[in-house]
């Protein structure tokens, strides 16, 4: 069943063209890579799905409801948004607590909710110090976690491993993938790290200035290309720059 | 509990507890405690009556409680977009209405906080002249009009503002052009001085606030001076509340 | 007797000023009013003015920032005057009319007596002066200590 269906969605800031005529669809359980250079609208596209931004043309679904009710669709998904910051003075425990109960949740679920999501990022030792004492990676973790708080059927990460060392991308990736695993959910990944595409992703959108170069399963985006490199760098035009 | 209370009493929590709450308060009451030494010693002005002691302790609370009710409500937006925090509270299923009074009611605890510490000052200057409740109820009643029409206006400009700066600059220029005019020494009481003073609600409530404390005019013999204060407490509510779903959002201008 | 030789007294009549009272006691500070009333006046200006009966200089501006009103004639003009007892000592407070045409007149005197008073008492100021902060600051100290040291759920 289609969580998410994006028919010719368009964005645009006057003149300038920030998402033009983005159409994809993607079931439950699935991974979904969301591939471009810097400036290809990836940003844009999850703002769009996740009711930040409105649309200047086109239509979509989230979780089953259409983008022009806002409200249902926040109250199923989850965002780790790019740069995310984090209050500097609360503790893990205490965002998470704030986010559940931003979704609805009772003082016990909120509290119940932060335990396990931060046992399950690997942060309950740290549950109670102030996140400006988090390193990065424990920063991105608890955003992930903060993403889960309201059991999402669709989870939208955009950049999730940025600034991450190798060791701490892994752990990322490897959440992800239990994410879409476990739970179920359908999990946007944006990025610009091919191989993190190609360890998570079960298909593929392409975005190169606004709009959509390819869409689907990463086998075939590949074809005879031999590999995702080659693909991306000839579908984005940037394989005859040098 | 509802979505207002839950940013409401986070935001509390975020401003007294490690916050910079407790910090302005302190600076506060060091103001407070050097007004009173003042008003109780220096001989000049020993010669104030109990009652102009107690007014000027009450003008002080106001006019400092309302700077900071305005200082904090003019980061609550835009410090949110400076800090990155503002797109996670957008993508939760709270209203923007929720969010907006939520915040203002948060600010305004810092208003209530001056009203607290100001009462023993109140209690010690007024001794013997029973000034010192009424007093205090007549600043929770009119400075809170004040504090709450103020406060809005500055998360509106904060709203509207990607910079701190810029929404914290805004909010106290409009500050200081609503308190220069009660400064004048000798504006007019009738004619256009009067109407100055009537639609400035700093001006309007300060001169209300006196006229019962020092002048023991009734609380319903000048009621009309409480118009601008109550207006412009219901036009900032009113507005934040109405046009909250285009006021909060990612970027201040263009969606 | 025609109609002219009836109102011909009131007319010619001069004008004259009545207090509403004619001896008040205050306590230093206290904000008084008192109210005058001119009669058979043209239009002029009346003007309040307080006098010590002990010699001591009087700064009228210290007792009152509103002392002249207009006056726009005709039977009965009623004025109020709100004055502040800044002094202690006996005084007169009374109120001249200086029409546009014609002589002063001179309302009755209102004898004030003000009574001092030691207004403030530094000995419960200064405790409460000290004690708030010092309380405000533990708090605060407290309270920063507890944020940074409190730790699990």
């Amino acid at each position: 069943m289609a969580t998410i269906e994006a028919s010719g969605l368009c964005k645009r800031y006057g003149a300038r063209n920030a998402l033009d005529g983005l159409t994809f669809t993607a079931d439950a359980g699935e991974v979904i890579g969301l591939l471009g250079p810097n400036g290809a609208g990836k940003t844009t596209a999850i703002r769009l799905l996740t009711t930040i931004l409105e649309p200047t043309g086109g239509t979509f679904t989230v979780a089953g409801f259409p983008g022009d009710q806002p409200h249902q669709i926040r109250q199923r998904i989850g965002v780790l948004p790019e740069s995310a910051g984090y209050p500097a003075r609360q503790s893990g425990a205490e965002y998470l607590r704030y986010a559940a109960r931003l979704f609805g949740q009772s003082r016990r679920d909120a509290q119940a909710a932060a335990e396990r999501l931060l046992a399950d990022v690997g942060l309950s030792e740290r549950a109670g110090a102030r996140i400006s004492t988090y390193s990065r990676g424990m920063k991105q973790r608890l955003g992930i976690a903060r993403a889960l708080v309201n059991e999402p059927a669709v989870v939208f990460l955009d950049e999730p491993t940025l600034g991450l060392d190798p060791a701490g991308q892994s752990e990322i990736l490897a959440t992800i993938a239990d994410v879409a695993r476990r739970r179920g959910a359908t999990v946007v990944l944006s990025t610009h790290t091919l191989t993190e595409v190609e360890r998570v992703c079960d298909s593929l959108l392409i975005l190169d200035r606004g709009k959509l170069r390819a869409a689907g399963p990463i086998a075939e985006i590949v074809g005879g290309a031999g590999s995702l490199s080659t693909a991306f760098l000839h579908l984005t035009g940037q394989d005859s720059h040098d | 509990m509802t979505s207002w209370n839950v940013v409401a009493t986070q935001e509390s929590r975020d401003l007294w507890i490690g916050g910079r709450g407790p910090v302005l308060i302190f600076g506060y009451s060091i103001l407070l405690s050097a007004i009173t030494y003042l008003a109780a010693t220096n001989r000049a002005m020993n010669f104030l009556e109990q009652r102009e002691a107690v007014n000027l302790m009450v003008q002080v609370a106001l006019a400092v409680g309302v700077l900071l009710t305005v200082a904090i409500s003019a980061d609550t937006i835009s410090g949110e977009r400076e800090r990155g925090t503002l797109e996670a509270l957008l993508l939760t299923p709270a209203p923007r209405r929720a969010i907006v009074i939520g915040k203002l009611a948060a600010a305004a605890t810092i208003w209530l906080a001056c009203l607290i510490v100001a009462i023993p000052y109140l209690w010690v200057l007024g001794r013997g002249v029973s000034g010192a409740g009424q007093a205090a109820v007549l600043t929770l009643v009119v400075g809170t009009l004040v504090a709450v029409g103020l406060g809005g206006l500055g998360m509106i400009f904060s709203a509207w503002s990607n910079s701190n700066r810029t929404s914290l600059a805004s909010g106290l220029l409009l500050l200081l052009v609503l308190f220069a005019p009660t400064q004048l020494p000798a504006l007019p009481k009738t004619g256009f001085g009067q109407l100055l003073t009537r639609i400035n609600p700093i001006g309007s409530a300060l001169h209300y606030i006196s006229q019962v404390l020092v002048a023991r005019r009734s609380w319903t013999q000048d009621l009309d001076y409480l118009i601008s204060p109550l207006v412009i407490a219901v036009a900032a509510v009113g507005a934040l509340l109405i046009a909250a779903p285009r006021l909060v959002r990612l970027t201040a201008g263009t969606r | 007797m025609n109609l002219l030789s009836l109102i011909a007294p009131l007319l010619l009549a001069d004008p004259t000023i009545t207090m509403d009272h004619d001896q008040l006691t205050a306590q230093i500070g206290q904000t008084l009013t008192v109210e005058s009333v001119v009669n058979n006046s043209g239009p002029g200006v009346a003007h309040l003015n307080v006098v010590s009966l002990d010699g001591v200089y009087v700064d009228l501006e210290d007792w009152s920032q509103d002392v002249t009103q207009p006056v726009s004639g005709g039977s009965q003009s009623s004025l109020d005057w709100d004055f502040q007892a800044v002094n202690p000592g006996h005084f007169a407070v009374y109120v001249v009319l200086i029409p546009k045409n014609g002589a002063l007149v001179a309302g009755p005197p209102v004898h004030i007596t003000v009574a001092p008073r030691q207004t403030l008492d530094t000995g419960g100021a200064v405790p409460v002066a000290i004690v708030v902060p010092t309380l405000l600051a533990v708090a605060t100290l407290i309270g920063r200590a507890a944020s940074k040291g409190s730790g699990g759920f």
